[in-house]
């Protein structure tokens, strides 16, 4: 390699575990599925039905 | 001296309990309910079919559709559109249906400028067409050869495009569903089939509980190798029919879950949510040629809901990937509706916005006073005509 | 379908049926909405004439 490529690497800090974390497909398993048992505990909740007006 | 048996007359001969050639019911009936091997095979049968019987289970609907109450129902997608249109839906009869309907829009990329529809539907036979400014037509027949079997087919035509042709058949038996379609089906000259092919199962397990079975094989040239896929399909139904939940498991990778759940009469929730599991090649920084695969997962979760009511319909989704989307449709008068629809991506930062009308017209003098609300006693009209 | 081999590849078949094939097209693809038309116009009793069926306005 040159000098040409690799020259502006500046010293990364090094990545969190949830930044790791955050960058592998776990997470976007881990957050839609979280956001599917979310909705249908909303939607099964009373909040629901509060939702829904009474005529 | 005992008198001898009188040798012609069988049924003294004395038989041993449990290995009695002939019940009753097999030696009165014909060759093959007193075959022992036949009589097995059909006493076998009926004894699953009794079984079955006694289950109670009812048929669970096409696979096709499967998750029809969130996708097709509550979410917007199946209607939404950008720009403005008007629709004019001219009804020329009820029974059997027959409408003919003017479609102009501007604004979309999507809907044609000008399109012409016309419809017509008695009880065992569905027609549709749609040709639009461009010549390009789509059409819909569908005919029910009897109460369970209905033969589809759906065809795509445009000028200077491949046309597309799907062929379907539909079985629905008392507890599954039998379903086997496919696209652009044609013979190459070496006798090798070449399109598309779906065959799919869905079998009630338990009063609530159906499970299914899809299998694909697709072949789009016959020089390139075939491909092959199974998904896996389930649909939970409660008991009172207010909630259901659906999941599948396609052979390309996605999952696919909704659940959704009526709240009151007018009002129906639902989510749906879908994993989407792919390759992604991974290039050389440097040199930029690829080096290898990762594998990746898309994902979306989309919570929406439709309020109902005797004349307005309003649905409402957000999204998971910070889509907020409306649809409103009310009718204003009877003859007339107006649509209202707009989107906004809040983390792309883009908007969309779609109004149409739709005048509803009518070919003969008794139809015209049903669209005013009359019928042909005076009596006010509960549902206006679609 | 691999034991009709002669009978396929024949060329004159084979023109006959991509020949058939491109007429069917064409028949389904002019021949679909005047068929619907058709069938709504003989099962609707005042018998619309051809302009009311194809104008948008009202016709009474």
């Amino acid at each position: 390699m040159s000098g040409m490529f690799s020259a502006p690497k500046a010293p990364q800090p090094p990545k969190s575990a949830f930044q790791k974390f955050k960058e592998s497909p776990l997470y976007t398993i881990v957050l839609n599925g979280g956001f599917f048992v979310a909705g249908v505990a909303f939607i099964q909740s009373p909040l629901m039905d509060m939702m829904a007006p009474q005529l | 001296m005992t008198t001898p048996v009188n040798i012609t007359d069988f049924s003294k001969i004395p038989t041993m309990p449990g290995v009695s050639p002939m019940t009753p019911e097999q030696s009165k009936g014909g060759f093959w309910s007193s075959n022992p091997i036949s009589s097995f095979c059909i006493d076998t049968y009926k004894s699953i079919h009794n079984k079955r019987q006694s289950l109670a289970l009812s048929n669970p609907g096409s696979v096709e559709n499967l998750n029809r109450e969130v996708s097709r129902d509550v979410f917007l997608t199946q209607y939404f559109f950008t720009g403005l249109r008007a629709d004019l839906n001219k009804a020329f009869s009820l029974n059997p249906a027959f409408q003919t309907s003017h479609t102009f829009s501007i604004g979309s990329n999507v809907l044609p400028n000008y399109a012409l529809s016309a419809l017509f539907a008695n009880d065992n036979m569905f027609i549709q067409g749609n040709v639009d400014n461009d010549l390009s037509l789509s059409g819909r027949l569908n005919y029910g050869l009897d109460k369970n079997n209905i033969f589809k087919m759906n065809v795509q035509l445009a000028q200077g495009q491949p046309s597309m042709c799907q062929l379907e058949q539909d079985y629905q038996g008392s507890d599954f569903s039998l379903n086997f379609k496919t696209l652009n089906p044609s013979l190459s000259s070496k006798g090798a089939f070449t399109g598309v092919a779906v065959g799919s199962l869905l079998q009630s397990v338990t009063p609530n509980l159906s499970l299914g079975l899809e299998v694909l094989y697709s072949r789009i040239q016959s020089s390139s190798p075939a491909d092959a896929g199974v998904s896996y399909l389930t649909r939970f139904v409660s008991s009172k029919q207010d909630w259901v939940f659906s999941g599948q498991m396609q052979a390309n990778g996605a999952l696919i879950a909704s659940f959704w759940r009526k709240v009151t009469p007018s009002v129906e929730a639902g989510i749906e949510t879908t994993l989407q599991a792919g390759m992604l090649p991974i290039t050389d920084p440097v040199v930029g040629t690829p080096i290898g695969i990762q594998p990746t997962i898309e994902g979306s979760t989309t919570l929406g809901a439709k309020y109902e009511y005797r004349t307005s319909v309003y649905r409402g989704s957000v999204d998971g990937n910070g889509r907020v989307a409306c649809f409103l449709e009310k009718k204003i008068l009877p003859t007339l509706s107006v649509l209202f629809c707009g989107e906004i991506d809040h983390f792309k930062s883009e908007s969309k916005l779609g109004c149409g009308l739709q005048f509803e017209t009518a070919g003969n003098e008794e139809l015209l006073m049903l669209q005013q609300g009359l019928d042909v006693n005076g009596n006010p009209l509960q549902m206006p005509p679609q | 379908m691999s034991f009709l081999p002669s009978f396929i590849l024949s060329d004159e078949s084979k023109e006959r049926i991509s020949k058939i094939l491109s007429m069917s097209h064409t028949v389904v693809h002019y021949g679909w909405m005047p068929f619907i038309l058709y069938l709504g116009w003989a099962h609707t009793a005042n018998r619309p004439n051809i302009l009311n069926l194809l104008s948008p306005l009202p016709s009474i």
